[in-house]
């Protein structure tokens, strides 16, 4: 194996995973990563609270793509957490002497290269680490454009961080990458899954019921008694679409990529138009947050407008899924 | 999103450094590109910030008055709303509004204040005496 190649990233997880493939000699794009390990999804979660605000999520739970990329593939991956801190470092150590690149998951807070105001307690970033010296380890943290250093110390808060998605100190490492893939059939599958999940889930939570629930929500917003909800709600819709390591329109744009090789795999034309539906689809994500962000700006604005919006996106949304549905792969 | 569409607006937040987005070359494939930020982004992040900000210069204005104890600041400055500090310390979410009362808090046992202290990775005395905010 060659020396470590860092490569940034749009989002942590199926960077990591495509640095870690890649590296062990089975190249394969982020976007790739993230579109056979199931990346995508939508969940609006009003019962589970984050700072007070419905849990709104664009991907798949933290570990899920890594998981069901390694499903997919055949892939030997090994998973581990720790009870404590020094075990987890010696073992880390351990491994990275051997010459083993190793993902981690860490909270966010505790990160110190973190720019200050992205710090918060998000605890499902994942990183790689690829070496050591005497004072820490030498990390490639896929959503920053060059490798990075961490001390011991820090390393070790951000592994053990508390609160939802603890890491428990999670580090995992791909031990075996079989022989022969078949690519083709991995990405059929996985398309299958995601059209099925976005528009069949009986849970009304996910997918595109998902999606006309946020939309019933945000037209609810001015019942609300307090202005500051209203707009830090919005506020909140948007960063989840756009600040945590999407690739631009809540992951879309990096669904879109993925169709797009996927029609190269595939030699199959009707994907190329499937990832141009997909990319407006992003873009119209991006609109709404446009729309959205009036709201924190303290502007006028009216829930029907933002709304319409959302309708515009949720619409272009289903037909694509359709569309791929329709598509004989 | 097409490459010429990406934003770079050198927002304040990434600190100069960039992020990948993912946009379309001329034939539709989809290529990382770097982008210095969009504004939209900007706002609604430092919208939460300024709120994390708000509630702690409030809670240091109670603390002056001496009703609110300096859990109350600290739990803001370390951006944890009180869900997320009950995760991090292990107590109820009942009994951590009760600390938030300052005469409550100076009862507290030493080790509730020492675990406060590992909690918000202070000393004591930065515990008992939060300097106010800049």
């Amino acid at each position: 194996m060659g020396e470590y190649v860092h490569r940034h990233s749009a989002h942590c997880e199926s960077g990591v995973v495509s640095s870690l493939l890649t590296h062990g000699g089975f190249p394969l794009s982020e976007v790739m990563a993230f579109g056979i390990g199931n990346g995508m999804t939508f969940a609006y979660l009003p019962m589970v609270k984050i700072d007070g605000m419905p849990l709104i999520a664009y991907r798949m739970p933290p570990r899920g793509i890594i998981k069901t990329l390694a499903k997919r593939l055949g892939l030997g991956l090994q998973m581990k957490t720790y009870a404590h801190p020094t075990a987890a470092r010696e073992d880390l150590s351990a491994m990275v002497r051997e010459g083993k690149l190793v993902g981690l998951q860490t909270s966010v807070y505790y990160l110190p290269y973190f720019p200050p105001e992205m710090r918060f307690h998000f605890n499902a970033h994942n990183l790689v680490v690829y070496g050591e010296d005497e004072n820490g380890f030498n990390i490639s943290d896929p959503v920053f454009e060059d490798p990075m250093h961490i001390e011991f110390n820090a390393l070790d808060k951000a592994r053990f961080a508390r609160g939802v998605f603890a890491p428990k100190g999670a580090c995992y490492t791909i031990e075996s990458i079989p022989e022969e893939i078949e690519l083709s059939k991995a990405i059929k599958k996985s398309i299958k899954h995601t059209t099925g999940m976005m528009l069949y889930t009986f849970l009304p939570w996910i997918g595109i019921r998902g999606m006309k629930m946020m939309k019933k929500a945000i037209l609810k917003l001015p019942k609300h008694p307090s202005k500051r909800y209203s707009s830090l709600y919005l506020g909140h819709i948007i960063r989840m679409q756009e600040e945590i390591g999407t690739g631009g329109g809540g992951f879309r744009l990096m669904y879109a990529g993925f169709l797009f090789e996927a029609s190269e795999v595939l030699k199959h034309e009707g994907l190329k138009t499937a990832s141009t539906m997909m990319g407006e689809a992003g873009d119209a994500w991006r609109h709404f947050a446009l729309s959205a962000s009036r709201a924190c700006r303290g502007s006028d604005y009216s829930v029907e407008e933002i709304a319409l919006k959302l309708q515009e996106t949720i619409d272009l949304e289903e037909k694509v899924y359709r569309f791929l549905r329709g598509l004989k792969l | 999103m097409r490459e010429e569409d990406v934003p770079q607006d050198d927002i304040s937040i990434y600190r100069g450094g960039r992020k990948a987005l993912y946009a379309a070359k001329e034939n539709g494939a989809y290529k990382v590109t770097s982008s210095s930020g969009w504004e939209i982004e900007e706002m609604a992040t430092l919208q939460v910030v300024e709120e994390f900000n708000r509630l702690e210069r409030e809670a240091y204005e109670g603390f002056l008055d001496k009703r609110v104890s300096p859990v109350g600041i600290w739990m803001n400055r370390r951006r944890m709303s009180l869900k997320t500090l009950s995760e991090c310390s292990g107590y109820w979410q009942w009994s951590i509004k009760r600390h938030l009362s300052y005469s409550v808090f100076l009862s507290l046992s030493p080790k509730k204040i020492a675990h406060y202290c590992e909690v918000f990775d202070i000393d004591r005395d930065e515990l008992f005496n939060p300097k106010e905010f800049l």
